[in-house]
């Protein structure tokens, strides 16, 4: 049976440091792609959640076991990642190759083993557009889906993580679906 | 029961496609759904919705467990305090503090100690404020009276304040951080068990 995240915190606290590597293992898809919405930068996504990891296994002894830990990994990474956007302009990358000495732009190659150079194209148009999407949604909204969809954070541990009750999760997850329903009306269809 | 409006439904649609509807509620929206063409086509775009984010996540990059594991630092909790060293250390001033005494014993400054304690309690009560100058002057007196005694008691004197000092410094010193490669080591047998569990 698998232990609780919670249960490994205790054991590696007890000495067991190599149990941490099961709490990254659990946590590094959904931690990375949430950082990846927020910051818009696989490389800083990665980046910070490294540090994110490191500063969590600084104040392990801290963690409140009446709470989750995923609530409390989450809401450093959101502080970690909040401080970075104040930091820096975000820099936005295009999906166009620039120029080179022969004025030969075009498109990335993207590695794939499957998808035509047809689909593979339109996977990246479609990943540009989600992208854009959820970056034009409220701010509200966008937080709510990121943490939803890329953090894969319950309801209830986002309510927990935003302090908000129940029922204002589910509407403005409801409401923000909707908006992006609307904003990718064209790639939905097909 | 309630009849379910356009917005109601559009929500548990919505709810249901997440996975976070219950089972009666469930069995009501199918109800809802049996009826209309239009909410099987909106149940399909919510689908198409939720496929599309998850098709839009980004791989982590390979081996970055591993990298973060490599570069955790020895936090404040694992400084473990060991308190072998300070207490060899302790036995030791206590060792050394009694040879001084016996050394001071034997040639018969026991006395002399004894009267510089009186001496210093006198000063004390005699300076009241200047306690702790009165103290220090006391404690010099015994101390003099200790070292003048016998070169036994000069020596264990002074290998009491190397205990001491290795005492004080054992307590401040700092753990090494930990070697990161027997963590790694120990990481990739810990995921086996839990593999094979």
């Amino acid at each position: 049976m698998q232990a609780q995240d919670e249960e490994l915190v205790e054991s590696v606290l007890a000495g067991k440091v190599e149990l941490f590597a099961e709490l990254i293992e659990r946590y590094q898809g959904r931690l990375v792609n949430y950082l990846y919405r927020m910051l818009r930068n696989e490389e800083d996504a990665h980046d910070l959640a490294q540090e994110v990891f490191l500063k969590i296994y600084g104040a392990l002894d801290r963690f409140d076991p009446r709470y989750r830990f995923s609530t409390w990994l989450f809401r450093v990474a959101q502080n970690a990642a909040i401080d970075q956007i104040r930091k820096r302009r975000l820099k936005l990358v295009s999906i166009h190759r620039p120029e080179d000495a022969d004025g030969d732009g075009g498109d990335w190659e993207l590695p794939g083993d499957g998808p035509t150079p047809y689909q593979a194209r339109r996977n990246v148009e479609r990943g540009t557009a989600i992208r854009e999407a959820i970056g034009e949604l409220p701010w509200e909204y966008q937080e709510l889906i990121t943490l939803r969809h890329y953090g894969e954070l319950s309801y209830d541990e986002i309510a927990t993580l935003k302090n908000m009750p129940l029922g204002t999760v589910k509407n403005k997850l409801f409401r923000g679906r909707q908006m992006l329903k609307e904003k990718l009306g064209d790639f939905l269809t097909d | 029961m309630k009849t379910m409006d356009r917005e109601n439904v559009a929500e548990w649609l919505d709810l249901d496609v997440d996975g976070q509807l219950g089972a009666a509620e469930r069995a009501r929206l199918a109800q809802v759904l049996a009826a209309g063409g239009e909410l099987a086509a909106e149940r399909r775009r919510l689908e198409a919705l939720h496929a599309d984010l998850a098709a839009a996540r980004v791989a982590v990059r390979p081996g970055f467990r591993d990298a973060v594991m490599a570069s955790l630092p020895a936090p404040a909790w694992r400084r473990g305090r060991s308190w072998t060293l300070p207490l060899a250390m302790a036995v030791g001033f206590a060792v050394a503090a009694a040879l001084a005494l016996a050394g001071a014993s034997a040639e018969g400054a026991a006395l002399g100690t004894g009267v510089a304690v009186l001496d210093l309690l006198a000063t004390a009560l005699l300076a009241g404020s200047g306690l702790l100058a009165a103290s220090w002057r006391g404690l010099a007196l015994a101390l003099e009276e200790l070292i003048s005694a016998s070169g036994l008691s000069l020596a264990a004197m002074a290998l009491g304040v190397l205990f001491l000092n290795l005492l004080f410094f054992s307590m401040l010193r700092r753990r090494r951080p930990h070697d990161p490669q027997p963590v790694l080591e120990r990481a990739a047998v810990e995921r086996d068990t839990i593999e094979r569990q």
